[in-house]
């Protein structure tokens, strides 16, 4: 009887310590995706004038209407 | 302010113009901005470009950038017309517009122009102004601008 409850204390331990190390994992990840920096100027594969190696780049957002 | 920009800085090789959409003034802005991603698939995007802006009229989203006109506007520009209006109605380029769009709002754009110098926003977008912004950019960086 001791033996059964030892081994069910021992399995709830290893369960609570699998959920903790999930929960870690998981928010590491959502970490590692999202890191809060904002997205990049110039965006992907923009229209641009000029130099790729001019020393400053002016960005503009703009709306035709 | 472009024009000041390309002539007194660009075509020196001083500073590189990049441009990006933020139609906010509704769906024909959306539209416009997605056809001048068409026409410059052709290679046509800022010629293009300048003759949306040249023919913008006062009274917004009342036809004056329905397809129709884009597409118009696009033979009037030279531009292979069937190409571009299948690029137009297969909205190739919504997801690049949207991506812009919603770049413009993370980065805290609120109106057109909004100007960013290597990544610093400048206000007023006036030509003075963002003259002044790039002589100061361009002295920081050791480039002598051809302007002074």
């Amino acid at each position: 009887m001791t033996s059964l409850r030892t081994k069910a204390r021992s399995v709830s331990r290893w369960k609570f310590k699998f959920v903790v190390v999930t929960a870690l994992l998981l928010l590491v990840a959502a970490i590692g995706c999202n890191d809060g920096s904002p997205p990049p100027l110039e965006g992907p594969d923009r229209h641009a004038l000029g130099s790729a190696d001019a020393a400053v780049t002016l960005v503009a957002f703009d709306d035709y209407q | 302010m472009k024009p000041v920009v390309i002539e007194e800085y660009v075509e020196l090789g001083l500073v590189r113009f990049v441009s990006r959409h933020f139609p906010f003034l509704g769906p024909e802005s959306t539209r416009a901005a997605e056809a001048a991603e068409c026409a410059g698939e052709q290679g046509g995007f800022e010629e293009y470009s300048d003759l949306l802006l040249a023919n913008q009229q006062g009274d917004r989203n009342a036809g004056g950038f329905a397809d129709a006109k884009l597409v118009a506007l696009a033979r009037f520009s030279g531009l292979d017309e069937g190409e571009f209006e299948s690029c137009l109605l297969d909205g190739k380029y919504v997801a690049n517009v949207e991506q812009d769009l919603s770049d413009a709002g993370v980065l805290g754009v609120h109106g057109t122009p909004s100007v960013f110098i290597n990544g610093e926003f400048i206000s007023p977008p006036d030509a003075e102004t963002v003259r002044a912004a790039l002589d100061q950019a361009l002295a920081a960086s050791g480039e002598a601008s051809g302007a002074n």
